[in-house]
């Protein structure tokens, strides 16, 4: 066995949950209900599509996490807690060759979910508006994938680094708090608190370039940034703070950068979920 | 269930959903032209042209342009749609879709003027009325509130009747018809019955792929 073996192995397992279905259909029918009732009277058909995909990017900002959080955060945890990690790794099977397969596995069902979604949605846009928006479809598609595989990352790193289900849902509960709803519900943001400690605590003249780096390092802040990479340039939308007319935000706070905020999420958690599942006593 | 059975099923209702999904996109809705005459107007012709307003009189518009305004004028709802193609070609249905989005009140009644007419009405016609616009109560509130110092019963209130009333037989042969192309409204049997197939096919791929994954 192998990457490939864990991978057909825990794919397979996985798409086998009647949980699993009755989410991906759930939302599937949630983005066609979304589509139907999207319409902007005074736009034409082709950027009333447009439109609702970024509409759409709106809602799954919120919600992708929690699915790609939920199809992940068992993933190891699961395997070690019920003894079949042994099994798995009885077999000529690495510990890498787990991890990467487990990741890969959950990846791919939770792209596979975001697919369905899209696909629902594209139907019954084009059902209803006589329109397709290919380019504008492919680029969120491709975005809303990287974004939901960010949290596939931090879950299956998580549920590698514990060794109880409760722990690895405190885990995922509390990294879905941490990365989405902190950035999201006005009075308790991230961005409030540094503003808040530099200001006030610490005395300092107001930064809101500091400030909007902070809130960037969201994988959420990162995806409505990295929307306005592929939505024409009337649909993109002003995510980060601005606190005057004609403050421009330095380079490092662009939307190409969102991509990199994706890479860093993308690739710590794994390895120092992985550096943790290879040394820990199993 | 036996298992057999239930690849059956699955089998079945990965096809029902796949054409579920699969039709509505391959036949999807068509424009339609919707026709509204629900806002009347308070000016006269003149004024109207002044403004930038295409005026037409009612016997100079085509035969299919006078059907949609009298069928207008009679629904309930005072709005009749057609289907994109059979509408009147006097009507200026492209003056406002392809412009982008209204940015603040100016390109609002820019946009206004651009796709409405106006139908100057002839005055013994045998036409239903045309809509009593709701902002004429403002309008004459004003020249009331002028003359409101004087006596009621002076000649110079009876002069401001008398120059309400012809004000008001001047704009009311002047209907104001908004016109516009766009998708069917959602509650239309066409969009609804897509909707419907669209939710079909996608739980029926849901039940579906669960049926065929499953141990």
């Amino acid at each position: 066995m192998s990457t490939l073996d864990v991978v057909r192995k825990d794919f397979t397992a996985a798409r086998r949950s009647r949980a699993l279905w009755a989410v991906a259909t759930l939302l599937a029918l949630l983005t066609a209900l979304i589509a139907f009732g999207f319409s902007n009277s005074r736009s034409p058909p082709i950027e009333t599509v447009q439109q609702l995909y970024r509409t759409m990017g709106g809602v799954l900002g919120i919600l992708l996490p929690i699915v790609a959080l939920v199809a992940s955060y068992m993933s190891i945890a699961g395997e070690r807690e019920s003894g079949g990690v042994k099994f798995l790794l009885g077999l000529p099977n690495s510990r890498r060759d787990v991890f990467l397969g487990k990741f890969t596995s959950r990846v791919t069902l939770v792209a596979v979910v975001v697919g369905f979604m899209f696909t629902t949605a594209t139907v019954m846009a084009t059902a209803r508006q006589g329109v397709l928006a290919p380019v504008v479809l492919l680029g969120t598609f491709a975005v809303t994938a990287l974004y939901s595989a960010v949290f596939v990352s931090i879950a299956v790193s998580l549920s590698a680094m514990v060794a109880a289900r409760s722990q690895a849902i405190a885990a995922a509960v509390g990294s879905y708090f941490l990365l989405v709803i902190l950035y999201v519900i006005p009075g308790v943001s991230v961005a409030l608190l540094v503003r808040f400690l530099h200001q006030t605590l610490l005395g300092f003249d107001p930064n809101f370039d500091l400030y909007n780096a902070v809130l960037y390092t969201s994988p959420l802040i990162a995806y409505r940034k990295a929307m306005n990479l592929v939505v024409p340039s009337e649909l993109e939308r002003q995510v980060l703070q601005r606190p005057a007319e004609g403050y421009t935000l330095p380079g490092y706070l662009g939307d190409e950068m969102s991509l990199v905020v994706f890479a860093v999420w993308l690739v710590v958690p794994l390895a120092v979920g992985y550096l943790r599942f290879n040394g820990v006593d199993l | 269930m036996d298992r057999s059975i239930a690849d059956t099923a699955a089998v079945v209702l990965l096809a029902v959903g796949v054409a579920g999904l699969l039709l509505p996109a391959l036949f999807p809705a068509q424009q339609v032209l919707y026709h509204e005459v629900d806002d009347g107007t308070t000016a006269n012709g003149s004024e109207l042209d002044a403004q930038g307003y295409t005026v037409v009189a009612y016997e100079n518009l085509s035969d299919r342009g006078q059907d949609i305004y009298v069928e207008a004028l009679r629904s309930p709802e005072r709005r009749y749609t057609v289907p994109a193609g059979e509408g009147a070609p006097e009507f200026p249905y492209t003056g406002a879709n392809d412009s982008g989005p209204v940015e603040n009140a100016e390109e609002y009644q820019q946009r206004r003027i651009q796709s409405s007419i106006v139908i100057e009405r002839p005055e013994d016609a045998d036409l239903p009325p045309a809509a009593e616009p709701v902002q004429r109560v403002d309008r004459e509130l004003e020249e009331r509130q002028a003359a409101a110092e004087d006596e009621p019963g002076t000649p110079k209130e009876a002069r401001l009747e008398a120059r309400l009333e012809q004000r008001r037989a001047e704009t009311e042969r002047y209907d104001l018809m908004t016109v516009q192309k766009g998708t069917p409204r959602a509650t239309d049997s066409g969009s609804l019955s897509r909707l419907g197939g669209v939710l079909l096919g996608t739980l029926a791929i849901g039940v579906g792929g669960y049926l065929r994954s499953r141990p």
